[in-house]
């Protein structure tokens, strides 16, 4: 395997030249998973994707162990079975880059990392995300102009907790990659690197089930949605923002499951509005993202599945994908989207809704909107109602006002916002446990404070914890709104959507209505 | 003649005059305007008219100012209403008015139209008011994505009746249907104090309930009592058989359960 190397402070390379580092140590390297070297031109390459690994846990001595484990992970990943990361690997660029640093658990270890008990499996790997996003963007601005990866490794330079890896997809870390947290132990087989990086680069959720959630669904958790957004005791609630949460329709599970993760979703069928380049999708098979009800997944063995709990034959683990998934994994690599965002609901205000006031507020679902290769572009929104038009009737003597109802639609082009939602821990009482659980489960291992460091999640126990320290998980949400200026009292308003993804619009969701009283 | 009969004839004159007098002020007097009630399309609207002239031609002309003072006036607020959508960035476009049928989820449209029916069940989910519909729609549809966009649009109208609504699906769906598997994990009680948190755990006990469900319902009721922080309400404890309350217990254990980590350290 012939690699390109590439030291500090020698970029300005000429375009797709094998360049020799100045310096012995490499900080950094790259290569193509066929073997084949990689260029600046490659780096340059929008048709090309990048992986970007880099340690913790790794001493300046042991930097040639770092990248004997990424040559490792490297070729295994590009050769096992038929997973994307093999299919795809003349199209994948590796980038390593070596950051030294103390053992895993002491206060130099790079990006924090450490092994530590998990909530619900036996270890866990932890490190700092916001340590992790700072290097990524050090290096972008200083030594690879480039580098844009699609996903991130990080290899802790551990051999005896296996089974301990994890991953945070972009959806939960609110970013353009998410970050994979592997032992070297584990290296082994391909298998590993393939499915945690799959979390990491494609944003794909598990559709396994975790044991003891086999009959739990998802959808229980929406009972605590309002519990959950209000952060208060019921008496202390603002009663403007719990009225809100009666008249829209804002759900935990759809946060969770149903929020640009395309081989996940909390419905058999997630497709509710037409596409015009595709059929419907469907998710025959019940299960996935830790619960055994209320998600679901499409049929066919794949990487992201296992044998435990089967559903039908066709639903286990293999070293490859079901048909959804590898539509999405050809997005991923350059193939226009394979469907409209057609995962849409209007989700308020509640059909019927009385609203006050001259402008109302309606709130649109969509699980695509913060899809990470296919986000919807724009949405538009049509609100329609019936005139009262008056006119004259009727002549001479007998001239008379009259009225006709006539229907008036109007539309509106609304370009997607970032929405967050905050889930405060503070308000969690009885549930922290089952929530910290699920967080960890998901990836959702370190939490911002305003004032500090990261909340290590699944390290301290969120009871133990006094409440003023207790994080605020922010989510990304899958909602949309916009304003409507309803200057007529006592009128019914219709209104629907329709997204666009940049390839194709979708179909109408059906008319809601809602009325304006005063 | 009697005097009684007289009395009686003069009464009814009476009355026809009064009648008249009515039928003259309601057509021509007061606001000097007549109302009746025409049907446009689906929608009734009032229609107003001036009295009649009387002849000459000025007074024609007159009313025709005053119908079109009136048409000014009355249209200026649908004016104002596109001026309010067009400031806002909202252009006008011709599009078809939704139709009742779907939007109030017709179960007659389960005859001929049911893929519209199920559409519009999963992208716009109808409100309380269609609840019976919705519901019926549960039961009878022929294909079961639609029975289970019908109870997936019933737990989204929220708490109380819809809740109820839910349960009499479920009373009537097999336990192998797929709307009924979705069924149960969307029953939620608001809280111990809600009336369907009784109801779930009568069912925690009836033979008709499978073991999966029961699990399911069982976490359902256990999330409300941690929820409310202050343990299995009496009340409930009391209506509860032994296994019932055994498996409550065990949900509420398991959500409790400490992480692996917090274990290790105690």
């Amino acid at each position: 395997m012939r690699r390109c190397h590439f030291a500090l402070l020698t970029v300005a390379l000429a375009a797709a030249v094998d360049v020799h580092p100045a310096t012995a140590e490499p900080e950094w390297e790259c290569w193509r998973g066929n073997g084949r070297a990689c260029s600046s031109a490659d780096l340059a390459d929008s048709a090309l994707r990048q992986i970007l690994v880099m340690p913790t846990g790794y001493a300046e001595a042991e930097r040639d162990a770092f990248w004997g484990d990424f040559d490792r992970l490297v070729a295994d990943a590009s050769n096992v079975g038929s997973v994307w990361s093999t299919q795809k690997k003349d199209r994948i660029l590796y980038v390593g880059c070596f950051v030294a640093g103390g053992a895993l658990g002491t206060p130099e270890a790079t990006f924090g990392g450490a092994v530590l008990p998990h909530p619900v499996r036996d270890y866990a790997l932890t490190l700092s995300l916001d340590a992790v996003s700072a290097k990524v963007n050090e290096t972008k601005a200083s030594a690879i102009p480039e580098l844009q990866p699609m996903g991130v490794a990080i290899l802790f330079n551990d051999s005896s907790h296996l089974g301990a890896d994890n991953a945070s997809p972009p959806s939960f870390v609110r970013g353009p990659y998410g970050v994979a947290r592997l032992t070297r132990g584990d290296l082994q087989g391909g298998y590993i690197a393939s499915h945690e990086l799959a979390h990491a680069a494609l944003n794909f959720l598990d559709e396994y089930v975790e044991e003891g959630f086999e009959h739990l669904s998802i959808r229980t958790l929406d009972a605590l949605t309002r519990h959950l957004l209000l952060g208060a005791s019921p008496q202390g609630r603002p009663r403007a923002a719990s009225d809100r949460l009666a008249a829209y329709d804002y759900n935990l599970s759809e946060i969770l499951a149903n929020n640009g993760n395309d081989n996940i979703a909390t419905s058999p069928l997630p497709s509710t509005v037409t596409s015009p380049i595709s059929e419907p999708v469907s998710f025959p098979y019940e299960g996935g993202m830790f619960f055994g009800r209320g998600t679901f997944h499409a049929a066919g063995n794949n990487l992201m599945n296992s044998d435990r709990g089967m559903r039908a034959d066709d639903d286990g683990f293999a070293l490859a994908h079901s048909a959804s998934q590898q539509r999405l994994i050809d997005t991923a690599f350059g193939a226009s989207p394979y469907r409209a965002n057609d995962r849409l609901r209007n989700a308020g205000p509640k059909n019927g809704w009385p609203t006050v006031g001259s402008t109302a507020t309606v709130l649109m679902f969509d699980g695509d909107k913060n899809h990470q290769f296919q986000p919807t572009q724009h949405y538009i929104v049509q609100v329609g109602w019936y005139e009262r038009v008056w006119t004259t009737c009727g002549q001479g003597a007998r001239l008379h006002a009259c009225a006709t109802l006539q229907w008036r639609t109007s539309q509106k082009t609304v370009e997607p916002t970032a929405r967050t939602i905050d889930l405060k821990a503070s308000s969690l009482y009885g549930l922290a446990n089952l929530v910290q659980l699920l967080f960890c489960d998901l990836g959702v291992a370190e939490v911002p404070l305003p004032n500090g460091p990261d909340f290590r999640l699944c390290e301290r126990l969120l009871g133990d914890v006094a409440v003023d320290f207790l994080p605020t998980f922010t989510f990304r949400t899958p909602y949309e709104e916009t304003s409507v200026p309803t200057s007529q009292s006592f009128t019914t308003y219709y209104w629907r959507f329709s997204t666009n993804n940049g390839h194709a619009a979708s179909g109408w969701t059906g008319w809601s209505s809602f009325y304006r009283t005063f | 003649m009697s005097p009684s009969r007289s009395r009686v004839r003069a009464l009814v004159a009476l009355s026809l005059v009064v009648v008249a007098g009515v039928f003259v002020v309601w057509t021509s007097g007061g606001d000097d305007r007549k109302r009746a009630r025409v049907k446009t399309g689906d929608r009734t609207v009032v229609q107003r008219s001036l009295p009649a002239a009387e002849g000459a031609a000025d007074q024609i002309e007159a009313r025709r100012l005053q119908v079109e003072a009136i048409i000014a006036r009355n249209n200026a607020a649908l004016l104002a209403q596109r001026r309010a959508f067009e400031a806002d960035g909202w252009t006008f476009v011709e599009v078809a008015a939704p139709d009742p049928a779907l939007v109030t989820a017709s179960p007659e449209l389960l005859a001929t139209r049911e893929a519209e029916l199920r559409a519009q069940l999963l992208s716009a989910p109808p409100g309380r008011e269609h609840l019976q519909n919705v519901a019926t729609i549960a039961t009878q549809a022929r294909d079961a994505e639609t029975r289970v966009a019908a109870v997936d649009a019933l737990a989204r109208m929220g708490p109380g009746d819809p809740q109820r609504a839910l349960l009499d699906v479920m009373r009537q769906l097999d336990p192998v249907d797929p709307a009924r598997r979705t069924l149960v994990a969307l029953l939620h009680p608001e809280g111990t104090a809600d009336p369907i948190a009784r109801d779930l755990i009568a069912l925690l006990d009836a033979p008709s309930v499978t073991d999966d469900e029961r699990d399911q319902i069982a976490m359902a009721v256990s999330l409300s009592v941690l929820r409310d922080g202050e343990g299995l309400p009496s009340h409930l404890a009391h209506e509860m058989s032994r296994s019932a309350r055994a498996l409550v217990e065990h949900m509420i254990l398991l959500a409790q359960e400490e992480p692996a980590f917090a274990r290790n350290e105690r």
